[in-house]
C-alpha cells in the first residue's frame, strides 16, 4: 500500500511520506538504542555478580583449608559442579554459564599464581570436570570457540586432547593456528616444537616472541629437530630455529648456522649473524669479515653489531678500510667496534686525508666515549 | 600480628590476604599507597608491610621510603614486583626493603618469607 | 528568465541528489564498518598482552615529545612519560627553542648534562644546539634535545634523526594512554609476515569528565558539557562507522595526530614531516603510503580499534573554531599536495576510493552545504521558496543524520560499551538531537573559513606553536 502511495503521487506527497517514514525510523532507533543499552547493562551486572561469586568460591577452595573434605563440603552447595541427576536440574544454559565463569576465573587467577598454587588450580579443573566444557568448544565450527577451548585446556595443563591441538598447529585460520602452537609449547615445552617440522604458514615475529617468552620460563632441555628445521622451506621456521639455537646455546650447530649466512633471504642471514653472538669459534670472526663485502646494508649492520663483542685485533685492518664508507650509520657502527680495539688517535690518523669524514668521525668518537663514561 | 598489604590489583590483594589469614596473621588491605599511609598515620605502624612496587599515583617505592625515612620505622618490608623490574627492586632495597617476591607469586614461598621476617 | 528557473531547479535537486549520494556513501561505509567491528569483537580478547608486557623481548620504541614554552608543566609531563608501562623505551624530548626556562627546569630535575653527539641529519632541520643525557642511571631512557625554534614538524624531524629504535611514536602529552596501548600499537608491525606495516593508529576517545588517577582513566563518564558530548558522538560515529571500514580496505588516509606509530626508516626515507603544513601527521602518512605504492612494495597501515588514547576536546566555541579551521587546512593542504592520486588507478584503493571519497564527501560537503544555505537565503528573500517543500527536505536530511548518529550509538552499545551508566545513552541521544542546531553549522563555518584561508593564502604552518607537544589546551577541562 505504501508503495502504491509512493508511485502514484506527486513529489510533495512523496516527500511527506519519506519524511514520516524516516522520522519513525529515527524514533525507532533511538528507543532501540536506549532499550538495548539497559538490557545489556542488566545482563552485564548479572554476569558481574556471578563472576564475583565464582572468584570467592575459587579463593575459598584454594586458600582456605585445602583438604579434600572441606572442598567437597563447599562444592556440595553448587549444583553446576555435581553430575546431572534427577532433581538436580539447573537449566542447561545456566549450568553452562556458571561453569564457564568458573573456568574464566581460574584462567585469571593463574596469571597471579605460581608454584604450588597453580598445581592446585590444575587439580581443581580436573576434579570439576571442566575440561569437558573446554573440549566441547573444540567440536564446534566457530573458530573463536575453538581458540578458547584450546587456550583453556592448555592453560589448565590438560593434555588428553593434545592430538587435536597438534593438528591445529598448521590450521589455515590464523588465530587457531597461533593459539594451537602456543598451547602445544605450553603443555609440552620444547617437545612441543615438533610442529616446526610441519608448519607451512609463516610464523610472525609476534608469535616467535610469544613462544620464546614461554620457553624462557620453562626447563632448559634442548629442542630436538634442528636438522630438519634449518633446512625448512619455510623461512620463518629457519629464523625461529636460529633464535632457539641462540637461546639454548647449541654450539653443535655452529657449522650449519654459518652455512645459513649464505641463505637467499636477508632476514635469515641477519638472524644467523646474530646467532654468532653466542655460537662461535675462532673461524667466526674471519668468516664474518670475508662475508661483509658481499652482503647489503642491513646484514652489514648486523655483522658490525656482533663484532662489537666478537672482534679481535684481526678485524682492525679490514675495518680501517671500511671506515671510508659513505654511509653515516655504517661508519658509526664501525667506530663502535674500533673504539674497543684501538686508540682514537690511531683511528683518526687513518682518515687524515678525508677532512669531511674525519670531522664526523671525530664527533662520533666523542659521543661513543661519553656514552661509556656518563654514569661514572 | 598485623600485616599491611598494599596492592592495586584486586585479585592479587585478595589472594595474599587469604593466604596470610590462613597462616594466622591479621591482615589490613590497602589498594594504594595513599590509603596505606592514611592507615599508618591513624593506627600506627603494623608489624609488617607487603607492598607492590608498580602502582599508579603513589608507588611502592614511595611507601618504603616514607616508612623508613619519615617514620623511621624498622618494621620488615617485603616488596612485590613483576618480572623484568630488577631496577625497581634494587631501588627498593636501597631505600630499606628487606625482601622481595616476584609476581606471579607462589603462596608457599610467601608464607616462608613472611615467617622468616616476623615468625609465627 | 529561463536560465534563472533552470538554475533554481538545478540547485535544489542538485543538493538533494548530492545529499542522497553522500548519505548513501556514509551508510555503505557504516554498514561495512559494522561488519568489521563485529569480526573484531569476536577476535577481541584473544591476544594475551599481559604475558608479553613485561618480557625482555618486546620491540624497542622511541617516543618523541616536542615541547615549546611549557616551563610550568614540563617536568611533570616528562615524569608521566617515565611511568608508561613498557619495557623497552627511549624517551626523546625536543625543546623547540623555548623562550622560557623549560630546558633549565629539565636539566635540574633530571640531572642532565650536555653530551657530545653526532646528529645524522637524514632530514634537514633547524640547527641542534645540544643533546642532553642524565647522569642518573634511573633516567637512562631520557634524551633531551635543544634546538633552534622551527615548529612542531621540525622538532619531530630532529627526533626522527636522533631516534635509535625501529619504531617511533609521537604522543601528545594531552593524551592519556591505556596501559597496554604501546603494546597494542606495536603488535601489527610484528604480526604481518607478508606485508610491511608502515604505520599504526589508535582510536581517540573523549576524556572530558572522565576520572583520571595517576595518569590513568579510572572511570568513564559521558562529558557534562554539551559541546563535548556532541563531539563524543562525532568521534564514535567517525571511528565506529568509518575508520574500521577504511582500515580493512587498506585505504585509511588519516591516523589521528594525537597517537600514531611509524616505521622510522620509511618515515626518514620519505623525508620526515613536512614543515610547511598544519596537518603534518596526516601528510606524512599519505606520503609514506605513496612511497610504498610507487615502489610497489606490499604494505599496510593498520588501525587498532580498541580505545587506546583519551584526550580532552574543546568546550569553548572559540577553541573549537580554531581546531576545526586547522583540521580543514591540514586536510586540504595534504590533499592538494598529493592530488596526483585523484582517480589514479596506479594507486589502487587510495586513488580510486579514499581520495575521491575525501574530496567529494569531506572536502566538498561543507562547501556545498554553505552554498546551499547561501542560495536558500537569497531565494527566500526573492520569495521563490516553497516553504513546506524545503521544510520537509530539511527534516528529511536531518532524519538521515539522526539515523546515522543514533545507529553509531547503537553499535557502540553492542561493541565497546564505554558508557555504562543508565543515563548515558539518553544523554548521548539528546546530544544527537541538538547537534544540527548548535554544532553542525558551526563546524561547517569553521571549515569554510579554513578553506578560504587556504585560497587566500593567509597563514601557513603553526605560526608560534600554541598547541602540540606538552601544552595543555587552554580551558578545555569540563
Amino acid at each position: 500500500m505504501l508503495l502504491l502511495l509512493l508511485i502514484g503521487s506527486d513529489l510533495q506527497t512523496k516527500l511527506i511520506i519519506f519524511t514520516i517514514f524516516f522520522s519513525c525510523a529515527v524514533c525507532a532507533i533511538f528507543f532501540t538504542s536506549y532499550f538495548f543499552s539497559l538490557l545489556i547493562q542488566r545482563r552485564e551486572d548479572e554476569i558481574k555478580k556471578i563472576r564475583e561469586d565464582r572468584e570467592s568460591l575459587l579463593l575459598r577452595l584454594l586458600f582456605e583449608d585445602n583438604s579434600e573434605e572441606s572442598n567437597d563440603e563447599i562444592l556440595a552447595g553448587y549444583k553446576e559442579f555435581s553430575p546431572i541427576v534427577k532433581g538436580n536440574y539447573l537449566g542447561k544454559k545456566k549450568r553452562k554459564l556458571l561453569r564457564q565463569m568458573m573456568i574464566d576465573e581460574m584462567l585469571k587467577m593463574k596469571k597471579n599464581l605460581s608454584g604450588a598454587g597453580v598445581e592446585d588450580l590444575y587439580k581443581l579443573y580436573d576434579k570439576l570436570s571442566l575440561h569437558e566444557d573446554s573440549y566441547r568448544k573444540l567440536e564446534t565450527k566457530k573458530y573463536q570457540l575453538i581458540v578458547m577451548g584450546i587456550r583453556e585446556l592448555s592453560e589448565m595443563n590438560f593434555k588428553t586432547y593434545y592430538r587435536f591441538i597438534y593438528r591445529c598447529t598448521n590450521h589455515p585460520q590464523e588465530d587457531v593456528r597461533i593459539e594451537a602452537q602456543v598451547a602445544i609449547v605450553r603443555l609440552f615445552g620444547v617437545k612441543g616444537l615438533r610442529f616446526l617440522s610441519i608448519v607451512t604458514y609463516a610464523i610472525s615475529e609476534w608469535q616467535q616472541m610469544t613462544l620464546l617468552h614461554l620457553l624462557n620460563n620453562m626447563k632448559k632441555d634442548k629442542p630436538k629437530g634442528f636438522d630438519k628445521w634449518f633446512d625448512s622451506k619455510n623461512d620463518s621456521v629457519i629464523i625461529f630455529s636460529l633464535r632457539l639455537a641462540e637461546m639454548y646455546n647449541c654450539l653443535e650447530f655452529l657449522e650449519k648456522i654459518q652455512h645459513l649466512l649464505h641463505h637467499p633471504n636477508d632476514t635469515v642471514k641477519i638472524q644467523s649473524v646474530f646467532c654468532t653472538r653466542n655460537i662461535y669459534d675462532e673461524s667466526t670472526e674471519p668468516q664474518l669479515l670475508a662475508y661483509y663485502p658481499i652482503v647489503n646494508k642491513p646484514v652489514r649492520m648486523a655483522i658490525l653489531v656482533v663484532l662489537q663483542s666478537l672482534s679481535t685485533d684481526l678485524s682492525i685492518p679490514f675495518l680501517y678500510k671500511q671506515l671510508f664508507d659513505n654511509d653515516v650509520e655504517i661508519r658509526f657502527c664501525i667506530l663502535k667496534v674500533l673504539h674497543r680495539l684501538c686508540e682514537s688517535i690511531d683511528i683518526i690518523n687513518v682518515i687524515e686525508n678525508e677532512p669531511e669524514k674525519k670531522e664526523s668521525i671525530v664527533r662520533m668518537l666523542e659521543q661513543i666515549k661519553s656514552e661509556e663514561h656518563i654514569y661514572n | 600480628m598485623k600485616i599491611l598489604i598494599v596492592e592495586d590489583e584486586t585479585m592479587t590483594l585478595k589472594m595474599l590476604s587469604m593466604k596470610l589469614k590462613k597462616d594466622g596473621y591479621e591482615v589490613i588491605q590497602a589498594e594504594d599507597g595513599r590509603m596505606a599511609m592514611e592507615y599508618i598515620e591513624k593506627e600506627g605502624c603494623p608489624d609488617m608491610v607487603i607492598t607492590d612496587i608498580m602502582m599508579p599515583f603513589f608507588s611502592g617505592l614511595e611507601v618504603v621510603e616514607k616508612v623508613r625515612k619519615q617514620l623511621l620505622s624498622k618494621i620488615p618490608i617485603i616488596v612485590l614486583s613483576a618480572m623484568g623490574q630488577e631496577e625497581s627492586v634494587s631501588s627498593a632495597f636501597a631505600l630499606g626493603a628487606d625482601d622481595y617476591i616476584t609476581k606471579p607469586f607462589n603462596p608457599n614461598e610467601l608464607s616462608m618469607r613472611v615467617k622468616r621476617l616476623i615468625g609465627l | 528568465m529561463y536560465w534563472e528557473v533552470w538554475f533554481f531547479y538545478f540547485f535544489t535537486y542538485g543538493i538533494l541528489i548530492y545529499s542522497i549520494i553522500l548519505l548513501s556513501a556514509y551508510m555503505l561505509i557504516g554498514v561495512y564498518s559494522v561488519f568489521e567491528n563485529i569480526q573484531h569483537m569476536k577476535k577481541h580478547g584473544f591476544t594475551d598482552y599481559s604475558m608479553v608486557a613485561s618480557s625482555a623481548v618486546v620491540p624497542a620504541i622511541s617516543i618523541l615529545a616536542p615541547a615549546y614554552n611549557e616551563s610550568a608543566t614540563i617536568v611533570e609531563n616528562v615524569r608521566s612519560l617515565f611511568s608508561i608501562y613498557y619495557n623497552n623505551l627511549e624517551l626523546i624530548v625536543i625543546n623547540d627553542g623555548s623562550k622560557d626556562d623549560s630546558l633549565q627546569k629539565l636539566i635540574d630535575a633530571y640531572n642532565l648534562i650536555k653530551v657530545p653527539y653526532f646528529v645524522n641529519e637524514r632530514v634537514t632541520t633547524k640547527p641542534v644546539r645540544g643533546v642532553y643525557k642524565s647522569t642518573n642511571a634511573a633516567f637512562k631512557k631520557l634524551t633531551v634535545i635543544d634546538k633552534v625554534n622551527g615548529g612542531k614538524a621540525d622538532a619531530l624531524n630532529v627526533g626522527l634523526n636522533i631516534a635509535s629504535k625501529k619504531y617511533v611514536t609521537c604522543i601528545d602529552v594531552d593524551c592519556i594512554l591505556e596501559q597496554d596501548a604501546l603494546l597494542r600499537m606495536v603488535k601489527p608491525f610484528m604480526s604481518n609476515p607478508d606485508k610491511r606495516v608502515i604505520a599504526t593508529g589508535g582510536v581517540i576517545r573523549v576524556a572530558n569528565s572522565c576520572e583520571v588517577q595517576g595518569g590513568k582513566i579510572t572511570k568513564v563518564h559521558v562529558p557534562k558539557d554539551i559541546l563535548a558530548r556532541i563531539q563524543t558522538v562525532e568521534y564514535i560515529r567517525a571511528f565506529l562507522l568509518g575508520r574500521m571500514a577504511w582500515s580493512k580496505l587498506n585505504g585509511l588516509l588519516i591516523i589521528s595526530g594525537a597517537f600514531g606509530m611509524f616505521d622510522k626508516e620509511i618515515a626518514l626515507t620519505v623525508g620526515g614531516y613536512d614543515t610547511k603544513t598544519v596537518g603534518e601527521d596526516m601528510e606524512l602518512i599519505v606520503r609514506m603510503r605513496l612511497y610504498m605504492e610507487d615502489a610497489k612494495l606490499p604494505y599496510a597501515v593498520r588501525y587498532i580499534s580498541d580505545p587506546l588514547c583519551w584526550t580532552e576536546v574543546p568546550i569553548s566555541y572559540k577553541i573549537l573554531w580554531r581546531q576545526r579551521d586547522r583540521w580543514t587546512r591540514g586536510t586540504v593542504e595534504t590533499l592538494w599536495t598529493h592530488k596526483k592520486m585523484f582517480f589514479n588507478r596506479k594507486y589502487g584503493v587510495l586513488g580510486l576510493l579514499s581520495y575521491p571519497h575525501w574530496f567529494f564527501f569531506e572536502f566538498m560537503a561543507p562547501i556545498i552545504e554553505f552554498t546551499g544555505w547561501a542560495f536558500f537565503i537569497v531565494y527566500a528573500m526573492l520569495g521563490m521558496i516553497e516553504w513546506h517543500f524545503y521544510f520537509l527536505l530539511l527534516i528529511l536530511i536531518m532524519c538521515f543524520g539522526y539515523l546515522f548518529s543514533a545507529f553509531s550509538i547503537l553499535i557502540e552499545t553492542f561493541t565497546f560499551r564505554q558508557y555504562k551508566e543508565k543515563r548515558d545513552v539518553p544523554k548521548l541521544l539528546i546530544a544527537v538531537l541538538l547537534e544540527p542546531f548548535i554544532f553542525h553549522l558551526f563546524v561547517v563555518g569553521a571549515a569554510i573559513r579554513g578553506i578560504l584561508k587556504m585560497l587566500l593564502k593567509e597563514t601557513t604552518g603553526w605560526g608560534e606553536m600554541t598547541r602540540g607537544g606538552f601544552t595543555k589546551k587552554e580551558s578545555t577541562k569540563g
